[in-house]
C-alpha cells in the first residue's frame, strides 16, 4: 500500500533545494502555522530568485517542473510546477512586498530551517489572491488575530472582495472555531437549588 | 526639508500595499516619519509615469455606500524588482526592523506544521482510497 506523503518534510526539503535564505513557506501550511489548521493538498513556496534560477537548480536534482507564465498587467503570475516526495508544490515569485527580514525562521531538526512568511505577507498574499479558499483562510487568521483585522479590511476594500471577507467574518462556525478561548469566569456564591 | 527622494522613487517604497493617491502621501509620511512628504500634485503624474513603464498597475473601485470612486494603485513583479532594488539602497529611511518571536510561539508554530502536515496526509490518504474504491467497484 502507497504511504501518504508527509507534507513538512516535504517542504523542509524543497526549502534546502530552493536554498533556505531564498524562500518563504506560505500557502496552507502557513495558514496552519498561524493557527488555522487545516488539509492542503500542496506545499507552496515564494521566492526572491528568478524562477529560470528555481527551475535550474531543481532540475540539477532531477525534478521535474513545469513554469507557467501569466500576464503581471492581468494580475496574473508566474509559477513553477512539480512534484518532490510524493508531495505536489508550487514555487511562486513575491506577488506583493514582503518584509523578508520578517519571516519566521524555524528549526526543523538537523540543522535545516524553514522561513515562514510574516502573518502581515501572509494576509497581503492571500486577500491578493483573493479566491474562496484565501478569503476563508484570511478571515480565519483575523479571527485568531484581530490586531490585523484593520489590515485585512484595507486590503479587502482595494481588491474588491470587502463584501466576501465581511461573509467569512461573520460566519458563526468560523468564529466558534477561531476566537481565542475565554476564560471562564469563577462564579460567585455556587449554584442556586 | 527638501524630500530626500523623488516622488517616483518615494511611490516604488510606499506602495507595500495597494493604495490611492491619497493614502501613498500619507503613507510615505508614516513610514519616512515625516521626513518624506509628497504632494498630489507630483503624485499623480509619478503614478502616470511609473504605470506606462508598467511598473504599477491600476483599477477602479466603487465608492462604499454611493461614495466616490477610487482609483487603487499595486506593484507589477517589474515594480516589485524596482522597490527591492531602491529599498537596499535607501532602506535606512524606511523605519520596521525585524521582530523577534519568542521561542515558545515559534515552537508552536512548528507544532502546527506537524498537525497541518498530518490532517492533509489523512485526506490525501482518504481520497486516493476513495478513488481506488470507485475504480473498483465501478
Amino acid at each position: 500500500m502507497a504511504r501518504a506523503p508527509d507534507l513538512r518534510k516535504a517542504a523542509v526539503h524543497l526549502a534546502q533545494l530552493l536554498g533556505p535564505e531564498d524562500c518563504l513557506l506560505v500557502g496552507g501550511m502557513a495558514v496552519g502555522a498561524y493557527g488555522y489548521v487545516r488539509a492542503t493538498k500542496d506545499v507552496d513556496f515564494v521566492v526572491r530568485v528568478k524562477l529560470d534560477e528555481v527551475r535550474a537548480r531543481l532540475e540539477r536534482q532531477a525534478i521535474r517542473v513545469t513554469l507557467t507564465r501569466g500576464d503581471p498587467l492581468e494580475g496574473d503570475f508566474p509559477c513553477i510546477k512539480g512534484t518532490l516526495d510524493g508531495v505536489p508544490f508550487d514555487v511562486m515569485p513575491a506577488l506583493v512586498p514582503l518584509d523578508w527580514e520578517r519571516a519566521v525562521q524555524m528549526p526543523m531538526g538537523r540543522g535545516a530551517t524553514l522561513q515562514v512568511v510574516s502573518l502581515e505577507g501572509l494576509i497581503r498574499l492571500k486577500v491578493r489572491a483573493q479566491g474562496p479558499r484565501d478569503l476563508l483562510d484570511v478571515a480565519a487568521l483575523v479571527l485568531r488575530h484581530p490586531e490585523h483585522l484593520h489590515l485585512a479590511r484595507e486590503l479587502g476594500a482595494a481588491y474588491r472582495v470587502a463584501d466576501k471577507l465581511e461573509i467569512w467574518l461573520s460566519d458563526p462556525r468560523l468564529k466558534a472555531e477561531m476566537e481565542p478561548p475565554r476564560r471562564a469566569r469563577p462564579r460567585k456564591g455556587g449554584r442556586k437549588k | 526639508m527638501k524630500n530626500p527622494l523623488s516622488a517616483r522613487a518615494a511611490i516604488l517604497l510606499g506602495l507595500s500595499r495597494p493604495a490611492y493617491g491619497l493614502q501613498i502621501i500619507d503613507r510615505i509620511r508614516d513610514q519616512t516619519g515625516g521626513r518624506v512628504r509628497l504632494r498630489l500634485g507630483s503624485v499623480y503624474p509619478a503614478l502616470r509615469d511609473l504605470e506606462r513603464q508598467r511598473l504599477v498597475r491600476s483599477w477602479e473601485v466603487p465608492g462604499a455606500r454611493g461614495g466616490r470612486r477610487r482609483r487603487y494603485y499595486e506593484l507589477t513583479l517589474k515594480g516589485l524588482a524596482a522597490a527591492t532594488a531602491q529599498r537596499e539602497v535607501i532602506g535606512d529611511l524606511l523605519g520596521g526592523r525585524a521582530e523577534v518571536l519568542p521561542p515558545e510561539t515559534i515552537e508552536r508554530m512548528r507544532d502546527r506544521l506537524g498537525e497541518c502536515a498530518a490532517v492533509s496526509a489523512f485526506v490525501i490518504d482518504l481520497r486516493r482510497r476513495m478513488i481506488e474504491a470507485e475504480a473498483g467497484g465501478g
